[in-house]
């Protein structure tokens, strides 16, 4: 009886060690690559994906704190797969798309991301959406030679992150953190206390605004850094922020646990009603209001906040018509189409899937001396031998740090009377 | 004061909930000598279903009692297709175990089947209200759920101790066969003893859910973790252990992380695994777990 009792303790601890490592394996991904190159082209890079059919992956979040806004990403990439394909696809072959869930969470990123790289044997990755994550799968693409492209990552310290492989078309928060200030000191607020998840977007967001609001004269009277963990409460962290006295409040999150910080905010008295509450892209969801209370969407109205420009001043560009007529929320939008194009063009511009050529590649279309803003056109151009400069549906890319822009252009909005998103009118352009 | 009132139900709201998934996986554990890696999922499968009840139009808290029973149903169904088939815990543990990750796997990616990868939006069991308690606004989910775990305590307390079922369930645990051959129908008992963690399970679920907003496939892992390392503060073959347990860690990682400035919430997992490893270096058995008593 004894030994059995043993025994099933081991197998307990095996069994945890177990699920602990299918949740946090991060460092073997390169041990499973298979070799076999099969036309010749193939270099040291290949995993068995180098076949010129551009297989992409996507990783958004269809679960977790982000899912609401799943489709918003999504449906870009689908748009400019169907735009490349129209035009005769990458390499004379049609592109091929394989839909990955990065969970809003790091461990569940990593299974999708192994999934994709080993066995679906993909090309590249559009993604994924939360900071986090990308952090966490950024040390696997430089070993595994998979370019990959968020348009929506804002963390600062992703930049130059997965060893050259990580690009992304979403301005950093070293950008957002200073148009956020801008646009609070705009409101003439004197002093504000931050309440920010404590994950790469959340801290690094809370670093860069607390700088900028220093530059800007404006007092931070608390940083309070929050675990969004399944089954955690806010009340103390929202209390802790409130007792600091501050005249606004800022708070940088996501959908879901942002909306259980303001559920504790309005049950502590101190809601949208009664105090300046500003947040940043992550909060900006038309369900947030709905997420706070069902039954009254209202209780969000007055907060304020900036997100990256979902239709940038000057820029026109054909996506936007089409992805209105989707009628789906622009968050981040124009951003994930442009990496999907950016990416197809990288491959064409490269002349082989091979992943260490398409991110040599990459930065190489957003600096050429040919304009142009569609994958056929940029496409015919690469085909004549030309360099080409690609001005997207989210920025002209007229400054671009290798990896990222160097130019952010952010929309400032709020929620109205009914909860819903409303433009405030005012981009805020910030250069670094 | 006021902060640390609310700091200190922040910690019993999320300790409840450890506690809670803590009693599902003691209660398998005392039955059939086994771990059921797979509680939290199960728990997370049944909240998919409330979801649907909540979904054609039953209010949230009517749908997590159901899904009470439903939560019974799932794991008695998956004791008697599935364990049984094995010989149960004490005959092979490592198979047993091995079907719970299986099991795991296979009822997270069936919930991505069914149900779409997108989570889904579900409010307060309890309502939005608050209740002033030392000058800090407590929330009434957060006193609901405690209530809710004080009930599972006492229901429990009373089967296992006052009731036949109760006897039957010690006594199979104790020894197998002897309660078999006193007439104990072992399979049957088993079942319930699944059926009944299935369904306290579900009331994790539902309060993960419900604290989350959201109905997510993947809500229940964290909370397994803190489950496991609850019950084994607590000692594996007490409930009241895991239940304390789960609260203590709850407790202990709020309240370490507010006030101790170099643990801060970067190291928010620590302290309750600390204590945990504190603990099993004085008490292998766990707080209330009992001890084994080897001949010399």
């Amino acid at each position: 009886m004894r030994s059995k009792q043993l025994r099933v303790l081991f197998a307990a601890v095996a069994a945890l060690a177990l699920v602990a490592s299918a949740c946090a394996d991060d460092d073997d991904a390169d041990d499973t690559t298979t070799e076999a190159p099969d036309n010749g082209e193939a270099t040291g890079g290949d995993r068995g994906n180098v076949d010129g059919v551009l297989v992409l992956g996507s990783m958004v979040p269809q679960t977790g704190d982000l899912s609401v806004i799943v489709e918003s990403l999504q449906v870009p990439i689908d748009i400019a797969i169907e735009e490349i394909n129209e035009a005769g696809g990458v390499l004379g072959e049609e592109v091929v798309l394989i839909q990955g869930d990065d969970g809003t969470d790091p461990s569940v990123a990593q299974t999708t991301y192994d999934q994709l790289v080993n066995s679906e044997n993909v090309d590249a990755i559009i993604g994924p959406a939360p900071s986090s994550v990308a952090a966490r799968v950024t040390e696997s693409i430089g070993t595994d030679q998979v370019p990959m492209c968020s348009g929506s990552t804002t963390a600062a310290d992703l930049t130059d992150a997965g060893d050259g492989y990580f690009f992304r078309t979403a301005p950093g928060d070293s950008l957002q953190g200073p148009a956020l200030a801008e646009l609070i000191a705009n409101d003439r607020q004197t002093s504000v206390a931050i309440v920010a998840r404590n994950d790469d977007y959340g801290s690094g967001f809370a670093d860069e605004l607390g700088t900028a609001l220093d530059g800007s004269g404006i007092d931070v009277t608390e940083t309070v850094l929050y675990n969004p963990d399944s089954g955690t409460g806010y009340d103390a962290d929202v209390q802790q922020a409130i007792d600091s006295d501050p005249e606004a409040v800022v708070v940088i999150g996501f959908n879901d646990d942002g909306a259980q910080i303001l559920s504790a905010m309005i049950g502590a008295g101190a809601g949208p009603a009664d105090i300046p509450i500003y947040t940043a892209d992550g909060m900006q969801s038309d369900e947030l209001g709905a997420t706070v209370d069902p039954d009254d969407p209202s209780v969000v109205a007055g907060i304020r906040g900036t997100a990256p420009a979902a239709a940038p001043e000057g820029i026109e560009h054909p996506f936007q018509g089409i992805f209105a007529e989707t009628e789906l929320p622009t968050i981040f939008s124009p951003y994930y189409y442009d990496c999907t194009i950016l990416m197809a063009l990288a491959v064409e511009a490269a002349g082989t899937d091979e992943g260490s050529a398409v991110q040599a590649a990459f930065a190489g279309n957003l600096e050429g001396d040919n304009d142009c803003s569609s994958f056929a056109e940029c496409k015919q151009l690469l085909e004549d031998g030309e360099t080409i400069h690609y001005r997207g549906a989210s920025s002209t890319f007229d400054s671009w740090l290798t990896m990222e822009p160097g130019t952010g252009i952010y929309d400032t909005w709020q929620y109205d009377e009914d909860g819903e998103q409303e433009d405030l009118g005012n981009q805020i352009s910030i250069t670094l | 004061m006021q902060l640390f009132v609310q700091r200190v139900f922040d910690g019993l709201q999320a300790g409840a909930i450890y506690a809670i998934l803590a009693l599902a996986i003691v209660i398998v554990f005392r039955a059939s000598g086994m771990l059921n890696i797979a509680q939290g999922e199960i728990a997370m499968f049944t909240t998919f279903i409330a979801w649907n009840l909540f979904d054609v139009g039953l209010p949230w808290w009517a749908s997590s009692v159901a899904s009470l029973v439903i939560g019974f149903l799932v794991g008695a169904v998956l004791y008697r297709l599935l364990i049984v088939r094995l010989g149960g815990g004490h005959a092979s543990p490592l198979a047993v175990v091995m079907v719970t990750i299986g099991l795991f796997l296979m009822l997270n990616d069936g919930a991505a089947v069914i149900w779409g990868t997108t989570a889904k939006p579900v409010p307060r069991i309890f309502g939005t209200g608050r209740v002033e308690i030392f000058g800090a606004g407590v929330a009434v989910q957060v006193l609901g759920l405690l209530a809710v775990l004080g009930v599972l305590v006492v229901v429990f307390g009373l089967l296992f101790q006052r009731t036949k079922l109760g006897l039957a369930l010690r006594a199979v645990t104790s020894n197998q066969e002897s309660a078999a051959l006193a007439g104990i129908k072992v399979t049957t008992v088993l079942m319930i003893g699944w059926g009944l963690a299935g369904a306290i399970g579900s009331v994790a679920g539902s309060f993960t859910a419900s604290g989350n907003f959201a109905v997510d496939r993947n809500m229940m892992q964290i909370v397994l973790i803190y489950a496991f390392a609850a019950a084994t503060l607590g000692g594996f073959d007490s409930p009241l252990g895991a239940v304390l347990g789960g609260l203590i860690i709850g407790l202990v990682s709020e309240l370490v992380v507010g006030y101790v400035a170099i643990v801060g919430p970067d190291l928010r997992l620590l302290p309750g695994f600390a204590l945990v490893i504190i603990v099993l270096l004085v008490r292998p058995q766990g707080m209330f777990g009992s001890p084994k008593v080897v001949r010399a």
